[in-house]
């Protein structure tokens, strides 16, 4: 009698399980990324260890064809883009100039290259080898790992600005939320006033930025870098331009649009700060994620490697 | 059933391999939801624990290699897989032309389900250039999804029916 009940209800009990599990998982993640402390499973990690050199092998052939290709039509064009860029390089040489001067003159130049030294951390290059498998959901996967030293939480940049967090790793393979993604938000200022707001991932290809009324200090065209209070990226990178401003005068916090900085589009090859801000290091510590030697803290690192400069690769296992 | 339900689960985890790839050079929205029409594939096949299971596990799986939250997929996937079974015993899925109107129905269920699941995406112009296209590759991957399974359950299954397991009967017969 109760074996045949049992029976009859195994199906529906397993529904209601399995729906609660979901559930929970749902809530569960949300409230870690809140937290900033979505680090992966083990589970997760195995599936980026196998999906990593999948995807990268069904990617390479694609892009081989396509760099071959865009060599090709660089190539035609380089010419006129070397006579373009020459000028551009004396402009900004003389720019340059006056600008160390003033600086000199001002007496700062000693502080400012001590603050430099602060904020510059070892990166790691990093390709990208897959997107995500939801057109909904903005994050790339790339190939390195916690054996690089890439740890969740650690910020991800092109030459032209930001592009993301390491929310999850495996030793090879990391994936990194990218900017644009609904669930992404970071603190930034406008570079000309100063303005500071929150820039916010919309899921399409604009950001949005809140910042709080001050006058009229934020307009078409300004350029928006991350602030570096929100504790994971530091201070200074691109976030993007701003497109359109939202004033509505009897609201005390305004809206604008921006276009990132990154192509997001044609993204091939990134960099990972091999950085944790101060918070998220915190909330790693002693959960089996310790950040890489030299890693982490308030202070980036004890020897500081210049910005432009990139770890070198690890030492490979002699085969 | 088991060897079933694994196989069912290869076949998403190589459909999202697949579509993960593919991503970097397509517009958004081009390819279609794997893991829901392996979830309508296990629907119309697997019935019972071992369907409701596996079709959870796909979505898991799925949410494993995404960067939304853990659980939207598996719980919109068996979600897909209840409406398959639901659908089933109204009208007759596997026929082509009824098929392809319900995954696209089951596309748009799929999401409004997570818009209220997750708060993505979010409603509007944006969403519909995404979400057309979207659902026109989940009809037109629908019925090669369903057809590459019922040749994966006929190999790995000859119990159930599918090609392979057509041939057996009928080798049998003649026998």
């Amino acid at each position: 009698m109760l074996r045949a009940l049992i029976e009859r209800l195994r199906v529906p009990l397993l529904l209601l399980l399995l729906i609660a599990l979901a559930l929970l998982a749902i809530a569960s993640d949300r409230r870690a990324l809140a937290r900033g402390d979505r680090e992966s499973s083990w589970l997760r990690g195995i599936l980026l260890e196998v999906a990593a050199p999948v995807q990268k092998a069904l990617t390479a052939p694609v892009d081989g064809t396509r760099n071959a290709w865009s060599h090709y039509v660089a190539l035609r064009g380089v010419r006129n883009e070397n006579d373009r860029l020459r000028e551009r390089l004396a402009q900004l040489e003389e720019e340059n100039l006056q600008f160390r001067e003033a600086l000199v003159e001002g007496g700062r130049l000693r502080t400012i290259a001590e603050m430099r030294r602060d904020v510059e951390v070892p990166m790691r290059p990093a390709q990208v080898v897959g997107m995500d498998v939801s057109p909904w959901f903005h994050s790339v996967l790339v190939d390195r790992g916690r054996s690089d030293g890439v740890h969740a939480g650690m910020p991800v940049v092109t030459e032209d600005g930001v592009v993301g967090v390491v929310t999850a790793t495996s030793p090879n393979a990391a994936r990194t939320l990218l900017l644009l993604d609904a669930q992404s938000s970071l603190d930034g200022i406008v570079q000309r006033s100063r303005a500071r707001g929150i820039v916010r991932g919309t899921g399409a290809d604009t950001l949005e930025f809140e910042f709080f009324v001050r006058g009229d200090d934020v307009q078409v065209g300004d350029l928006v870098i991350t602030s570096g209070f929100g504790g994971v990226h530091p201070k200074g990178s691109r976030i993007g331009e701003v497109i359109e401003v939202h004033a509505d005068p009897t609201a005390f916090e305004h809206r604008a649009i921006l276009r990132p900085a990154v192509d997001f589009g044609r993204l091939e090859q990134v960099f990972v700060l091999l950085w944790r801000g101060p918070t998220l290091d915190l909330l790693y510590q002693g959960e089996g994620d310790q950040p890489a030697p030299g890693v982490g803290g308030a202070e980036p690192a004890s020897k500081p490697a210049p910005a432009s400069a990139t770890v070198p690769e690890p030492a490979k296992p002699a085969s | 059933m088991r060897r079933v339900a694994l196989a069912a689960w290869g076949l998403a985890l190589v459909g999202l391999l697949l579509v993960g790839s593919a991503a970097i050079w397509l517009p958004r929205g081009w390819l279609p939801d794997v893991t829901m029409l392996v979830a309508v594939a296990l629907g119309l096949h697997v019935p019972g624990a071992a369907g409701l299971v596996t079709a959870w596990a796909v979505g898991g799986t799925a949410d494993l290699l995404s960067g939304g939250p853990l659980g939207q997929h598996a719980l919109l996937d068996l979600g897909a897989w209840l409406l398959t079974r639901a659908g089933m015993q109204r009208v007759d899925l596997a026929r082509a032309v009824v098929l392809v109107p319900f995954v696209v129905a089951l596309s748009t269920l799929h999401l409004l389900g997570q818009w209220a699941l997750v708060g993505v995406p979010e409603l509007g112009r944006d969403m519909l250039a995404i979400a057309i296209p979207r659902a026109t590759a989940n009809a037109a991957a629908a019925l090669a999804v369903r057809r590459l399974f019922a040749v994966l359950l006929g190999r790995v299954d000859p119990d159930e029916s599918g090609p392979a397991a057509l041939r057996i009967d009928a080798a049998a017969g003649l026998r």
